[in-house]
């Protein structure tokens, strides 16, 4: 991690001096983060493909107001929540989306466990869902993601915990044994 | 949760709470059944998250460079022009370095004058050839393209 961060510093200050290719080299370490966050959250590979591309095209062109480069992460999703939530406004009010669940069976293999997750999910509101992804898979600190959502930490914690309370009712044996049958 | 002391087991997984709180939960875990039942909550509520991995992306993100590649100076010259010059160097390489005549005889002077003829008219074409290379540039690097592959 430690690695991973000083490369992103150097590749950084390449690309602040108009490096393209340290930049290519920078989305390449990221872009599929970025994607699978954008992918949770808006729902639909080809949204989150066209944002993913915004996203990075929006942080080479404002590379030069990176202070921090040690922030790259927690500014990087920044930008790509406020792209998501961009697009997510512009469409329907989230309200109750249908559900994809046809795929679970009657055992819980790896693969009909990934499907209930995703279902499980998708019942959340999109700024639990987020908490959730922001911290489960992109493992980002409580004070971070304060900053990437730009609210204080209680609520992050509010949105996180309520979802993760759900989440457990949702993907606990005995839900999990109903919706396999 | 009915236990009084209510620690918050999201945060002990999580890895959010500091080492002090983190040691007093667990040393209270073996004396507290609800406490346990709670963690082992958490945990598989964690654990099945974990079954989620990540999707390949269809295609890959890369962009171009703003500024088209500069052509190295020799590559800038075309061999036709390349050619022109070395021969007018020679003439002129020739008429001071060679047996230095005492006056350039009419048909030297003819093919000088013939040779400057020929050069400016290359260098013309030079610059217009210049000129539009500028403008490519130019129209390369007002838009930032986004491709991928």
């Amino acid at each position: 991690m430690i690695f991973r961060e000083v490369e992103d510093r150097d590749l950084i200050a390449k690309a602040k001096r108009g490096d393209v290719e340290a930049y290519n080299l920078l989305v390449s370490r990221w872009e599929k983060r970025v994607f699978n966050y954008l992918l949770r959250l808006v729902r639909n590979r080809e949204d989150a493909m066209d944002v993913s591309q915004d996203v990075f095209l929006k942080a080479y062109q404002n590379l030069a107001k990176l202070d921090d480069a040690g922030k790259f992460a927690g500014w990087l999703f920044r930008i790509a929540h406020n792209e998501a939530f961009s697009l997510l406004r512009k469409k329907k009010p989230e309200g109750e989306l249908p559900l994809e669940t046809g795929g679970v069976g009657t055992g819980l293999l790896p693969i009909e466990l990934s499907v209930a997750v995703e279902s499980a999910l998708a019942r959340l509101n999109a700024d639990q869902r987020e908490a959730v992804l922001l911290k489960v898979y992109q493992g980002f600190k409580f004070e971070e993601m304060a900053e990437i959502l730009e609210c204080p930490v209680s609520t992050v914690k509010s949105r996180l915990y309520t979802a993760l309370e759900l989440l457990k009712t949702s993907l606990s044996p005995q839900a999990l044994r109903s919706s396999a049958r | 949760m009915s236990c009084p002391q209510n620690v918050d087991w999201n945060a002990y997984v999580l890895g959010e709470m500091g080492e002090a709180d983190k040691r007093s939960a667990a040393a209270h875990l073996p004396t507290c059944g609800d406490c346990r039942e709670e963690l082992v909550g958490v945990q598989g509520t964690l654990s099945s998250l974990a079954a989620l991995r990540d999707e390949e992306m269809p295609r890959r993100i890369s962009f171009v460079s703003e500024t088209a590649p500069q052509p190295a100076w020799w590559q800038r010259w075309n061999p036709m022009l390349a050619s022109a010059s070395l021969v007018a160097a020679a003439i002129v390489a020739h008429a001071f370095i060679g047996q230095a005549p005492t006056e350039i005889s009419p048909a030297l002077q003819s093919q000088i004058e013939q040779q400057m003829e020929q050069n400016k008219e290359l260098q013309d074409q030079l610059l217009v050839l210049d000129q539009q290379n500028k403008s490519y540039q130019q129209a390369y690097k007002a838009t930032m393209n986004l491709v991928t592959y």
